[in-house]
């Protein structure tokens, strides 16, 4: 999710989106599915655009568009906020709703997480009433298989009548086939569905428990058993909270305090170019007023904000990407739903909250994924009281060269 | 309080099918306890939504663990994880499993 005009300007989330071709033979192909299985990455990987991608529901909440070129045929790819169903009960969900009802694309391709395919099929069945030109990607098998998980993608494709991949777009498995099946689908007129008996009835009745029967084949439990381990460690009675407050000490202590290293000496390498850039406007022969105003204005105060400004956000982001891409964003804001419940808020501010602390607008943003209009105004309206980056306060009294932009105006020239 | 109401909503109960087992809310279900879905009295768009994430009437659902407050409790429904504070769980009525044979979950 980028901050750009279109998905956070006015009218980001009414207007839907007009699809741009480049060619008049390119396919459009729509990204459709649950949250969180992976969408962004797929388009990512296909469009080689950078979509922000994060491990929790709700990260997309407007429709992007990109363009891939593939084997001498181009693709118009255009990712659609996560929803579950159809029937839309949020914003985000209508966007995604109208968008497939109004038909302005070639392809569907839904993509349903591996892990939980029974729970993405519903999705996928109501897309099938909706059109034919829809390609199955199953996503994520790569994390299935580490979870010893194996899914009979031939047979489910024979179910439901449709070409059904499997993907793992983090390290691009997959890819190529997809770009094939979504070519041969938007070539199809119209698409013999297997009749009642052989597989899925074309507005039928089929649960997404009738279609899943005997294809997702469970491994080894013990894998799970780990997973529900962790679990139980990072949100444990005993363990929960006080892990928490040490993770989250540590990646603030590292970030105010580790970034007054290369703070200092950032700046020390800018103070140190000063005096020469001021010689080099003098051989130029420039007059001292424009000297002072290029170099002591200009120069010092940009100078001064990419290295007080920098290291913080160079270490705080990737380590924010870490904790989002291990999921365990999510789990702390189960940790602390019941203490935002007695503000009246919602624990998923948890997640907005530090997302405010890399950058407020971003928060603000974030705040979409709320589900009660109450609590998301809470989060909306409290994200501003969570410093940035470049609020954040100096770690020492009086020492110069700390991290906060804030000090900058009170330092002597 | 709001336990003894939902058993008392129980008692009077219309149309439980099933003799033997009495729906109970979900929240009265411990940790590792299993049940399947009997009914959701939730507004039509909260019931929507559970629906969606797979709420649906005859899920399987196991109670995993709850939060380190005691509030929101993580359940296990379709091999997925989520978390619902107790007022909505308390509008869950479920029949709970009597075997405790451990099943399949990813």
């Amino acid at each position: 999710m980028g901050l750009s005009k279109s998905s956070v300007g006015m009218g980001a989330l009414d207007g839907g989106l007009a699809v741009h071709k480049k060619r008049k033979d390119d396919i459009v192909a729509a990204l459709a599915g649950n949250p969180n299985v992976g969408k962004s990455t797929i388009f990512n990987r296909m469009t080689g655009l950078r979509q922000h991608t994060g491990n929790w529901a709700g990260k997309t909440v407007a429709n992007a568009q990109g363009y891939a070129f593939y084997e001498g045929q181009g693709y118009v790819l255009v990712d659609i906020p996560g929803c579950y169903s159809l029937d839309a009960h949020s914003a985000e969900e209508e966007v995604a709703r109208d968008f497939i009802r109004a038909g302005e694309y070639d392809v569907v391709v839904a993509v349903c997480d591996a892990l939980c395919l029974e729970r993405n099929m519903r999705l996928v069945l109501q897309i099938m009433q909706q059109t034919e030109k829809i390609v199955v990607c199953v996503n994520l098998m790569d994390e299935a298989k580490r979870k010893h998980i194996s899914i009979d993608l031939k047979k489910l494709e024979k179910r439901l009548g449709v070409p059904v991949i499997g993907t793992a777009a983090r390290d691009g498995t997959g890819m190529g086939e997809l770009y094939l099946a979504i070519k041969e689908t938007a070539k199809i007129k119209k698409r013999q569905l297997p009749e009642h008996g052989g597989g899925y009835r074309h507005g039928g009745e089929w649960t997404p428990e009738e279609v899943c029967r005997g294809i997702v084949e469970h491994g080894d439990k013990e894998y799970a058993e780990a997973d529900r381990r962790k679990d139980k460690f990072f949100t444990g009675k005993i363990t929960g909270i006080p892990v928490m407050i040490l993770l989250l000490f540590f990646i603030f202590w590292l970030t105010i305090v580790g970034a007054n290293y290369p703070s200092g000496l950032l700046h020390k390498f800018f103070l140190s170019l000063e005096g020469k850039i001021m010689y080099g406007l003098y051989c130029l022969g420039m007059p001292g007023w424009v000297r002072e105003m290029l170099v002591y204005g200009m120069f010092r105060v940009a100078a001064w904000v990419i290295s007080v400004m920098l290291p913080p956000m160079a270490i705080f982001f990737p380590l924010f990407t870490v904790m989002e891409d291990s999921g365990y964003l999510p789990r702390v804001a189960f940790n602390l739903d019941k203490c935002f419940k007695k503000c009246r808020a919602c624990g998923k501010q948890a997640l907005t909250m530090a997302m405010g602390f890399g950058c407020n607008a971003a928060g603000v943003v974030g705040c979409r994924i709320i589900d009660s209009p109450r609590e998301r105004l809470i989060a909306i309206i409290t994200n501003s009281f969570v410093p940035c980056n470049g609020r954040f306060p100096p770690p020492y009294k009086g020492k110069q060269n700390c991290s906060s932009a804030l000090t900058m105006k009170k330092q002597p020239n | 309080m709001e336990k003894a109401n939902a058993r008392a909503e129980n008692w009077s109960g219309e149309n439980l099918d099933s003799g033997s087992l009495t729906p109970i809310s979900l929240n009265l279900l411990k940790p590792g306890e299993k049940g399947r879905i009997a009914r959701i009295s939730l507004g039509e768009n909260t019931k929507g939504k559970l629906q969606d994430m797979g709420f649906m009437q005859g899920s399987l659902v196991e109670c995993a663990y709850r939060s380190p407050f005691g509030d929101p409790t993580a359940y296990f429904v379709k091999g997925v994880l989520i978390a619902i504070r107790s007022e909505e769980a308390g509008k869950i009525y479920i029949e709970k499993e009597q075997e405790m044979e451990r099943r399949q979950w990813a």
